[in-house]
C-alpha cells in the first residue's frame, strides 16, 4: 500500500484583495518543493514534491453549481489545471504553460465580482454586524458605567467584543477602500486590478501586529480598572480577568514578535503556532463566558433598577456654618454620587430590599450623608415615638450600622444604606452581614 | 428590464451575443469570438462564465442541452434585440463621425 504524502497545513490569510499575494504565496512554496493540495477549512494543506516553477491563478468567480463544471473545463481546456476553490467562489488554478491564456480578460468585470464578493462574504459580514453591534452598545452607556460595584457587567463584555473585532473589522474596511479607489482608478484607465502583493502584504501584517499590541495594552488597561474594583466584590471573576488579560497580552505579543520573526520561522513552527493561538483564543473566549456567567449571576441578586443621581450641597442639607471650613466641599456643587437600586436578594428568607448608595471623594460629604440617614430616617421617627426602636436596636460592629429593618455601612469613599421590608427567622445583623458580603465580599 | 441593466455592452459583450446567434459550448464561444473579431478579442473563460450569467439572469441568453454534462448556449429574442440596438447604437456613432473625422 502506498504511503500517504505528509500534509503539511498553513493557515489561509488573503483576502480577496490579496489575490496576487495568494499567488505568490503558491509558486513559492512550489519553488520550494511544496505543492499545494486544496484547502481544509481554513487552511492551506501543501504536500512534499519536487521543486519547480509553475503558474498560479486566483480567480474570484461566484457561478451556480452547474456552471462550475463548465467554468472548470473551459479553463482546463485553456491549459489551466483546476486545484481547489475556496468558499465556493475563490478558485485556484496551476499551469506549467507560459502560453495559457488568462483566465480573466475583463477587469472592469471582475473588479465588480471582486467587490460583490467581498461585501457579502458570510465572514466579513458577521465581523462586521458583531462590531457595529458592540460599538452601539457601548455608545449609549456612560464612563461611570464601568466603575465597580456598580459597574454595568454587559457594557464590560461588550467592550471586551469591540476590543476583539475593532481592530481587524476597521483594517479590512480601511484596506478595502484603499484597494478599492487604486483599482477603480486602474480600471477605469484600462490597467489591471492593483491586488497586494506579497511583500506588501508582509509590510501591512507587521504593521497591523504592532497595532494589535497597542490595542491589546488599551484593552488589559480597561480590564485591569475594572478587575482592582472588583476584586473586593468577587474572586472568581477577578481571576479570570487576570487570566482574560494575560491571554490577550500574550497573543499579541506574541504576534508582533512572530511578524518580526517570520523569515527566520521554520516551517514546521507555523503549526504549533497556529494552535497555540487557537489555544488562546478558546481560553480567552470560555473565560469572559465564565466572567460573563458569574457576573451576571452576582448582579441579578444584587442589582436590577438602577436610577443614578448626582447629589449637590442643597441635597445633603449643608449650611454655610458647616462649609465655613470646607472650602473644598462648598464650591464643588456635584458632592457625589448617588445610586438608588429597587430590588430584591434572590433569598427565600427575604423579601425586597432597596439599596442607596452614596459615592463621593470629600470626607465632609460622606459624613453629612451618614447624618442625614441617622437624624432624617432613623431618629426623626422619634416625632411618633412608636419608631424609637429604630434608634433602641442599633447595632454597630466595625463599619456597619444597623437598626431595626434597616442599615448602612461604611467602605471608603461610598456609603451603602440598606432597607429591607420583612423578613424571616433572622437576626438584623445576620442579614445585614449577608447583605454587606454581597456587596463588599 | 434587461436593456436597463445591460444598457450598453462592453466590446466583449457585444461579440459574446454575435457568437452566440449560433448553439455554442464555453470554449467554443471563446473560440467564435476569437475568430468573428479576427483575433483581436480574446476571451478568458473566468469573464466568459460571468457574462453567461449576467446574460442568462437579464434573459438575453439561454441554456440548452440541459441534460448533457456541458450545456450549451444560444442568444434568445430580447438578446436579439439588444444585439440589433447596440449595433444601430455603434452604426450611429460611426456616421455621426464619419463627416468631421474624415475632415481631419
Amino acid at each position: 500500500m502506498a504511503k500517504k504524502a505528509k500534509e503539511i497545513p498553513d493557515i489561509m490569510d488573503f483576502n480577496y484583495t490579496e489575490l496576487t499575494a495568494l499567488c505568490e504565496h503558491l509558486q513559492q512554496k512550489e519553488r520550494e518543493g511544496l505543492r499545494f493540495k486544496g484547502f481544509e477549512r481554513n487552511m492551506m494543506v501543501f504536500e512534499p514534491s519536487e521543486e519547480r516553477e509553475i503558474r498560479y491563478s486566483a480567480v474570484i468567480h461566484t457561478t451556480t453549481f452547474l456552471l462550475k463544471k463548465d467554468f472548470i473545463a473551459a479553463c482546463e481546456h485553456e491549459g489551466w489545471e483546476y486545484v481547489d476553490t475556496y468558499k465556493d467562489d475563490l478558485f485556484i488554478f496551476r499551469t506549467e504553460k507560459d502560453d495559457a491564456e488568462e483566465i480573466i480578460t475583463d477587469e472592469k468585470e471582475n473588479f465588480r465580482t471582486v467587490v460583490k464578493s467581498f461585501l457579502l462574504h458570510p465572514g466579513f459580514l458577521g465581523v462586521s454586524a458583531w462590531f457595529f453591534i458592540a460599538l452601539t452598545r457601548v455608545l449609549t452607556h456612560s464612563l461611570s458605567d464601568l466603575i465597580p460595584p456598580l459597574a454595568n457587567v454587559g457594557l464590560i463584555m461588550w467592550i471586551t467584543a469591540l476590543a476583539t473585532t475593532a481592530h481587524p473589522i476597521l483594517t479590512s474596511i480601511y484596506d478595502f477602500i484603499k484597494w478599492y479607489i487604486k483599482a477603480k482608478k486602474a480600471v477605469s484607465n484600462g490597467d489591471r486590478i492593483p491586488f497586494l502583493n506579497l511583500s506588501q502584504k508582509k509590510k501591512k501584517k507587521k504593521e497591523n501586529s504592532i497595532v494589535e499590541a497597542i490595542i491589546g495594552i488599551i484593552a488589559a488597561m480597561i480590564f485591569a480598572f475594572v478587575f482592582f474594583g472588583y476584586t473586593s466584590y468577587d474572586s472568581v471573576f477577578s481571576v479570570y480577568f487576570i487570566l482574560i488579560i494575560i491571554v490577550i497580552e500574550a497573543f499579541c505579543f506574541a504576534e508582533l514578535i512572530y511578524s518580526r520573526r517570520k523569515k527566520e520561522e521554520k516551517k514546521s513552527k507555523k503549526l504549533t503556532r497556529s494552535f497555540l493561538s487557537l489555544v488562546a483564543v478558546a481560553v480567552a473566549l470560555s473565560g469572559i463566558y465564565f466572567c460573563s456567567e458569574t457576573a451576571y449571576k452576582n448582579n441579578a441578586e444584587i442589582i436590577t433598577n438602577r436610577y443614578e443621581i448626582p447629589v449637590t450641597l442643597s441635597d445633603l442639607g449643608f449650611d454655610d456654618a458647616d462649609c465655613i471650613n470646607e472650602t473644598e466641599a462648598c464650591e464643588t456643587t456635584r458632592l457625589g454620587q448617588f445610586y438608588w437600586f429597587s430590588s430584591e436578594l434572590n433569598s427565600d428568607d427575604w423579601v425586597n430590599i432597596d439599596y442607596y448608595i452614596f459615592k463621593s471623594d470629600i470626607p465632609i460629604a460622606i459624613k453629612q450623608y451618614i447624618k442625614s440617614i441617622e437624624e432624617n430616617d432613623v431618629l426623626a421617627k422619634d416625632e411618633t415615638k412608636s419608631y424609637q426602636w429604630d434608634a433602641v436596636y442599633r447595632y454597630v460592629a466595625g463599619d456597619r450600622h444597623s437598626f431595626l429593618e434597616e442599615g448602612y455601612a461604611v467602605k471608603g469613599n461610598t456609603v451603602v444604606w440598606l432597607r429591607w421590608s420583612s423578613y424571616e427567622e433572622k437576626s438584623e445583623t445576620d442579614f445585614f452581614d449577608v447583605a454587606y458580603d454581597k456587596l463588599f465580599g | 428590464m434587461p436593456r436597463k441593466a445591460l444598457q450598453t455592452l462592453s466590446e466583449p459583450m457585444y461579440y459574446v451575443l454575435l457568437a452566440l446567434t449560433k448553439e455554442l459550448y464555453g470554449t467554443e464561444i471563446m473560440s467564435e469570438v476569437r475568430r468573428i473579431s479576427g483575433g483581436r478579442i480574446k476571451i478568458g473563460p473566468g469573464t466568459l462564465y460571468a457574462m453567461l450569467d449576467k446574460f442568462y439572469s437579464a434573459g438575453l441568453v439561454k441554456r440548452t442541452n440541459l441534460s448533457l454534462a456541458t450545456k450549451s448556449y444560444i442568444i434568445t429574442d430580447s438578446g436579439k434585440d439588444v444585439l440589433k440596438e447596440e449595433y444601430q447604437r455603434l452604426n450611429t456613432m460611426i456616421l455621426d463621425g464619419k463627416e468631421i473625422t474624415e475632415g481631419l
